[in-house]
């Protein structure tokens, strides 16, 4: 059941009435919401959440363990086995075609060969039951013992499919006490569910075929309209992945539950340590609490840090997939931010570039397109199938053919993408795009529907489509 | 009477008239106009509610069972044949010859599909009952690599090696017959919008829902080709129709098969008017309402046993290009019910 779909319309509808309805009996709201994330989660491949469930009972069991247990080297030996446990689980599902796949004789033994669907949401309940367990441990949150409220908050539906990823300690006490919305939140969640709609259905599903054509059909095409290919992929991600995210954000506030913002407008950043800053958030939270802390952080001398930068970038793409081409694609930004160390030009924006004004400085607007291009370039080793087409694909857009003229199939799809850009820069200071402060309800409400009209009337014409990282 | 108030004094007289004649013809043209809009509303309300009642089925099922020797296959061959002798008569009225091509359609590696196995051999013999040129592509088809020649596993429609090889076949067909000389011309004013289905200029990526995108370019005359046809015409035309297989989905423009024979044979134009999902009766219809207004000098029509099959009424009233209610017949409603419904 995909976010955006009817069914999960009328899912929500259902499941909001009764969740409000059942409000005031606790224990009654949270064993409802328990079984509406259970059934959110069956419905999506029909296959029963027994992995989910597993990983849930041995994170809460353990948890429950550590918080009677005083010494702490036996508090470390268990935590160290249960992130074996839960670790060892995602690492044979997802990554044992890359280890086992390239042993020969251990072929039979890779998950896909023993015939194990990958669940979904692996790697973002994984680290969430990780996230906890560790908060526990150094007992910076108190062991959840409501079997009930600790399934809802690992399973919670509107986060398990693709996050953000959620912490304990800001997320696991508002299962027990969510939030009543007032008017302002509703309207707030209202409006961030339809941009996050917007995005997803309007921008990301209009481009992306184009952008699964410049890369199953690189060898043929110049390399302008590669990059301008590639240039998508950068559109089409951020929409597809911010979009649900926001959806997301948008529907959990709206049951009570504020999930934190996954992205903080990156393609405003003025370099690559500010993009990371604002891109996909809650899985750069998770890597500083729980390995660039643990492993020392700024606090140790410069190649210590400088290495454990590298390993967090490669763990970062890794998180992505059992692909080499992830690989490269983490070690590839680590090297960027290492010049940006090395230069001494990283400086720690606080504030949005432009701030107060219209339109950005010049300096600013070459930091951003800079910015922006570096990344986007990084993608195609993302978005390739293999290292083969990820070089080859480099290899054209860094020849003479950059200059050529482009497909105008390819530049005409900038339509879809230059809006949204235009509309995020004049809202980038607002707390969610669609914010209107100081204007008349009757004009909030038309643009609100303007957006539904827009949604509806430019929409693809096709069945609805996955999440992208649904499938990290 | 100054010169000038007489004008003004006609024209403040005539203008009524004039408005008045206007008006009648505005009239009879927005009753036309109202008549067509409520049959086409009529016709929707009836293909929507037939298909309410009837929900496609797989054409190929039709051949199980030993289908090929049911009644209602007969009945369906019966139905090709008609098409095919309208199809023959239209196209040599224009003084165009009319040849027939047998295409394999290959959506796995091994057999041939059922309806393929049936509809071969009857198409054969229709074509010289009838005495059209009918060329059979399945010896050449069945001696490649399967693999080589189509997208398979992901789809059996043709690979970009396959493109060049079909090029390689239809060579030698038009070469044969691009002697030949159409004997009609039109006039500008009586020639349709397009001659081929797709929309005029389109420049778009598909991928069919089978996630292998391809790019799609048609002339300003709606045909599946690089440059826009001129009148008077300079060249001998060859007119290739026929369904998904000549239309070659999942391949841009320059790899398709009319486009390397253009490249190959410019002394010619090949005109690509293949249509997604068709049947005979779309070739009829389409070669009457708008590609005959191209002046084609030979037509090529693709076809195979899927022609066959994909006559029967829940198909066409689902895919068919004019979408022209199809009420089944007894035996079509027969099958139907016994099979699907109930």
């Amino acid at each position: 059941m995909l976010f955006n779909t009817k069914d999960f319309a009328q899912f929500f509808a259902i499941i909001l009435a009764v969740y409000w309805l059942v409000w005031q009996w606790r224990e009654v709201r949270n064993v409802f919401l328990l079984l509406a994330c259970s059934y959110f989660y069956y419905r999506f491949r029909n296959t029963l959440p027994v992995y989910l469930y597993s990983i849930i009972s041995v994170s809460y069991l353990s948890g429950l363990a550590m918080s009677r247990i005083e010494p702490q080297n036996k508090r470390k030996a268990l935590l160290v086995v249960t992130i074996v446990i839960l670790g060892l689980g995602l690492a044979y599902i997802k990554y044992s075609g890359l280890l086992l796949g390239n042993i020969p004789g251990m072929e039979q033994w890779q998950a896909s060969a023993m015939h194990i669907i990958t669940p979904i949401g692996i790697s973002y309940f994984t680290f969430s039951t990780i996230g906890y367990i560790t908060d526990v441990y150094r007992r910076t949150i108190v062991a959840e013992t409501n079997f009930i409220v600790y399934a809802s908050y690992i399973s919670y539906f509107p986060h398990i499919l693709c996050g953000p990823i959620a912490s304990a300690a800001g997320l696991l006490p508002q299962f027990k006490n969510p939030v009543k919305p007032s008017l302002e939140v509703i309207e707030a969640s209202v409006a961030e569910i339809l941009w996050g709609l917007y995005k997803k259905m309007v921008v990301a599903d209009n481009i992306a075929i184009m952008v699964n054509y410049c890369f199953a059909n690189y060898k043929d095409q110049t390399g302008s309209t590669l990059f301008l290919g590639v240039t998508l992929f950068s559109f089409f991600i951020y929409a597809d992945f911010s979009g649900y995210s926001e959806i997301a954000r948008g529907t959990s506030r709206l049951l009570g539950i504020e999930l934190v913002k996954n992205f903080k407008m990156p393609f405003f950043s003025r370099n690559p340590g500010e993009m990371w800053r604002r891109w996909h958030t809650s899985l750069r939270k998770w890597m500083l609490d729980y390995i660039y802390l643990p492993l020392g952080g700024a606090k140790v001398g410069k190649t210590k840090y400088m290495l454990i930068i590298f390993f967090i970038f490669c763990f970062s793409g890794l998180w992505h997939g059992a692909n080499v081409t992830f690989i490269c694609w983490g070690v590839l930004n680590g090297l960027y931010f290492f010049v940006y160390l090395f230069s001494n030009s990283f400086t720690r924006y606080k504030d949005l570039p432009g701030k107060g004004k219209l339109l950005p400085n010049g300096k600013e607007l070459l930091q951003m397109f800079i910015t922006f291009n570096l990344a986007t370039i990084m993608r195609i080793f993302f978005r390739s199938p293999n290292m083969e087409v990820a070089t080859g694909f480099f290899m054209k857009i860094m020849s003479a053919s950059l200059f050529a003229a482009p497909l105008m199939v390819v530049v005409r799809k900038y339509v879809w993408c230059l809006p949204m850009l235009a509309i995020e820069w004049v809202q980038r200071e607002k707390d969610y795009v669609l914010q209107l402060p100081r204007v008349p309800v009757a004009i909030r409400v038309s643009v609100y529907i303007a957006v539904i009209g827009a949604i509806w009337y430019f929409c693809p014409k096709q069945s609805a489509t996955e999440c992208y990282y649904f499938k990290f | 009477m100054k010169p000038l108030h007489f004008l003004y004094l006609l024209l403040a007289a005539g203008t009524p008239l004039l408005h008045g004649c206007a008006n009648k013809n505005d009239d009879k043209e927005r009753q036309h106009k109202e008549f067509e809009y409520k049959q086409h509303e009529a016709q929707v309300a009836k293909l929507e509610s037939l298909n309410k009642e009837y929900p496609q089925i797989p054409d190929e099922r039709l051949m199980e069972n030993n289908g090929a020797n049911s009644p209602l296959y007969a009945e369906l061959k019966e139905r090709y044949k008609n098409y095919l002798i309208q199809l023959n008569k239209d196209v040599t009225a224009t003084g165009a010859k009319f040849v027939v091509m047998i295409m394999k359609p290959i959506e796995k590696p091994g057999d041939p599909t059922l309806n393929f196995k049936a509809g071969r051999p009857f198409i054969l013999k229709t074509c010289a009952d009838l005495g059209i040129d009918c060329i059979d592509l399945t010896d050449q088809i069945d001696a490649q690599d399967p693999k080589e020649i189509t997208l398979l596993p992901r789809d059996g429609h043709w690979s970009k090696k396959g493109g060049e090889f079909y090029a390689g076949l239809f060579m030698p067909i038009v070469k044969k017959h691009m002697g030949n000389k159409s004997t009609v011309t039109y006039k500008d004013n009586e020639r349709p919008e397009t001659f081929g289905d797709l929309p005029p200029n389109d420049d778009e990526i598909l991928d069919g829902g089978k996630d292998i995108p391809y790019h799609l370019k048609a002339n300003v005359q709606g045909l599946r080709m690089d440059y826009d046809l001129k009148f008077p015409k300079t060249k001998p035309r060859i007119l290739f129709m026929g369904s998904s297989h000549v239309y070659f989905p999942f391949l841009d423009n320059e790899y398709i098969a009319t486009t390397v024979l253009q490249k190959q044979m410019p002394e010619v134009e090949i005109l690509n008017a293949g249509i997604l999902s068709a049947s005979i009766d779309d070739y009829v219809s389409l070669f009457a309402e708008k590609a005959k207004y191209a002046e084609p000098d030979v037509v090529i029509l693709q076809t195979n046993g899927g022609d066959i099959i994909h006559l029967y009424f829940s198909n066409r009233n689902h895919v068919s290009r004019n979408q022209t209610p199809h009420t089944p017949t007894k035996l079509e409603e027969a099958y139907y019910k016994a099979t699907y419904k109930y």
